[in-house]
This record gives C-alpha cells, sequence and structure tokens, in this order.
C-alpha cells in the first residue's frame, strides 16, 4: 500500500525477518534504499550490493549524491536506477541545481535560514524538479524544521509543485507510520487529501 | 422545600462526539511500562507539549483499554481533537517506541471486532 525510502545501512544492520514484521505492520510493501555516493568506488559498491528477496515487500535501488557534478556525468549512463536525488548542502548549491533542465528529485532544501523562497518554486517548476522531505528531520532539528516548513508548505501547494515525504531511515527506530505522518503533516499547514496519498505506491517515484 | 432538579440530556449538537483510537506499541516489551497510568500519562503529556494545555483539557481524553499480548491501546478522544492527537504521536517514538494506528472507530464495538 505505502512505499519508503531507506538507507542501506538499516538493511545490512538488522535481521531482515525483523525488518519485514516492522514494515508489514506499517502496510509499507515498496522500499526504495539509498546511499550515498560520490565516487566511482561508492557506485561500484553500491551496484554489486544484493537485495534482500521478499514476498510482502518490493525492493528498489535510488541514486542519491552530494556532489551535482559526478551526479550529472552518471545520471545519463547508469540507466538501471530511475530514481535521482542530489542533496544540495548548502544555498549555492541549491541554486545550481534547479537551474539544471534535467529531471531529478532536490533532498530537504532546509537549511539554517529559509532558503526555499517563490524564485526556487518557479524554477522548479521550469525545468522540471520534484522535492522530497525527510520526515526524521522534524525529530532532530524540529524547531528550526517545523519554522520553515510553515512557510514552503504555503508556496509548494501556492505553485503546484510535486512533493514527497519519506523516512531516510538509518535505524529501526526511525521508521515511521506513513498514515501518523500524514496527520502531523496536516497540522503544519499542508492539505490532508493531499498529503494521505503521497505514501502510496500508485503515487510514482 | 428544595427539589432535586433532574439534569435534562444534552442536546445533540452541544454534545461532545467522541471517537475510539486503536494504536499498536510494537517496540514495548517491558509489562511495567504498559501500565495505563504511565501510558496515559505518556499521551496527555506529548499532546500538552504540542497542542497546550487547554486543548489537552478540552480532548477529553482517556485510555479505555490495554492490551499486553496483542500490545494495543484503546484511547477515546473528543472528535475535534482526532487529528491533533494523532500529529502528537509522530514525536512519541523516544518514550513509547514505534507506534502504529490500527484505526480510528465511532464505537467501541466496530473496534474490537477488527
Amino acid at each position: 500500500m505505502y512505499f519508503d525510502i531507506v538507507c542501506l545501512d538499516l538493511i545490512e544492520n538488522y535481521d531482515w525477518n525483523l525488518l519485514e514484521n516492522r514494515l508489514q505492520e506499517f502496510k509499507i510493501t515498496k522500499l526504495f534504499i539509498f546511499k550515498n555516493i560520490n565516487n566511482k568506488s561508492d557506485l561500484n559498491v553500491f551496484d554489486n550490493v544484493k537485495l534482500p528477496i521478499s514476498k510482502n515487500i518490493t525492493l528498489q535501488k535510488i541514486y542519491f549524491s552530494n556532489d551535482l557534478q559526478f551526479g550529472q556525468k552518471n545520471m545519463i549512463h547508469n540507466s538501471r536506477i530511475n530514481v535521482r536525488i542530489y542533496n544540495p548542502e548548502n544555498l549555492s548549491d541549491l541554486s545550481k541545481s534547479l537551474s539544471i533542465k534535467k529531471k531529478f528529485f532536490i533532498y530537504n532544501p532546509i537549511y539554517d535560514k529559509l532558503g526555499f523562497d517563490e524564485g526556487c518554486c518557479s524554477l522548479c517548476l521550469q525545468n522540471n524538479k520534484r522535492l522530497l522531505f525527510n520526515l526524521n528531520s522534524f525529530k532532530y532539528n524540529t524547531y528550526k524544521t517545523i519554522k520553515q516548513m510553515l512557510f514552503i508548505s504555503n508556496i509548494i501547494q501556492i505553485h503546484r509543485l510535486d512533493f514527497c515525504f519519506a523516512s531516510f531511515a538509518k535505524d529501526i527506530s526511525e521508521l515511521i507510520d506513513p498514515a501518523i505522518s500524514a496527520y502531523f503533516l496536516s497540522e503544519i499547514g499542508f492539505d490532508y487529501d493531499l498529503v494521505k496519498n503521497r505514501f502510496l505506491i500508485n503515487y510514482e517515484l | 422545600m428544595n427539589y432535586k432538579k433532574k439534569l435534562n440530556t444534552i442536546r445533540p449538537t452541544l454534545r461532545h462526539k467522541k471517537r475510539y483510537i486503536l494504536l499498536k506499541l510494537l517496540d514495548l516489551d517491558d509489562i511495567n511500562k504498559f501500565e495505563p497510568k504511565f501510558l496515559f500519562r505518556v499521551f496527555c503529556k506529548q499532546f500538552q507539549r504540542t497542542n497546550g494545555l487547554i486543548s489537552q483539557i478540552d480532548a477529553n481524553i482517556t485510555l479505555l483499554e490495554s492490551n499486553f499480548e496483542t500490545k494495543t491501546v484503546l484511547i477515546r478522544i473528543n472528535k475535534k481533537y482526532v487529528s491533533k492527537f494523532i500529529s502528537s504521536l509522530f514525536f512519541i517514538n523516544s518514550e513509547l517506541g514505534s507506534i502504529s494506528l490500527l484505526g480510528i472507530y465511532n464505537t467501541i464495538k466496530s473496534s474490537i471486532k477488527k
């Protein structure tokens, strides 16, 4: 029913049966797995990782990178991985990434100062970008994240940008029930009817 | 002479409507922590932290049942505060571990069936 995005460390450090039970409690049937890739060696290691096989949960690898130049060279050639996420670590990287015309996800544009404004929204629309937010950043940087999201939620919905939320869990305690997350996001400024379907498998990542 | 005035039934429009929320506490293995008083205190404290004292009092949270075998907890709350209560559960991981929302029901009977 639901999907989630999770770090490779979670699958390597925990028993798959335990994880599978937990994911089934949360009705998560599709799992995207990422690892931070900045070199060719990281990419080779990630390509060679064997994911566990499960009847109830489908697993798929995603491309996640902090380095825009490395990502650009390899995004075209590595066609096996469909979903590409770029993590801009500061505002200048964010503005560079938004001006590229290729289609990929921008990860969590929340910084020490509010950086995601109306100009960024219009660039996202023009250049086919989609936003991915991390639910666990509400737990670790509560004040900063909620304060910025109260503003960002309004402009995203006004400009009708495509966005999505996921847990990006590295530990089993970081997995969150999508049903509870949908209610929480409705308190922050998102429309509940808009958000509740964002965790479903039918929503194409 | 003092006549004891009988309270009339409250009009349906003025009555607080209730909802029953069924939760599953996935990480709680210690039977001592599964005490109703402890759980009730945790839920109320978290709700007050996210929504304020007045909302917490108005919400009228009651813990009806807690079952250690199935690790489920049944909570009654005013209909107006259902979404705020569930959103407050988002931050409750540190004390109770992972929580799964099994359902929101209009009656206790419908929550037992599922």
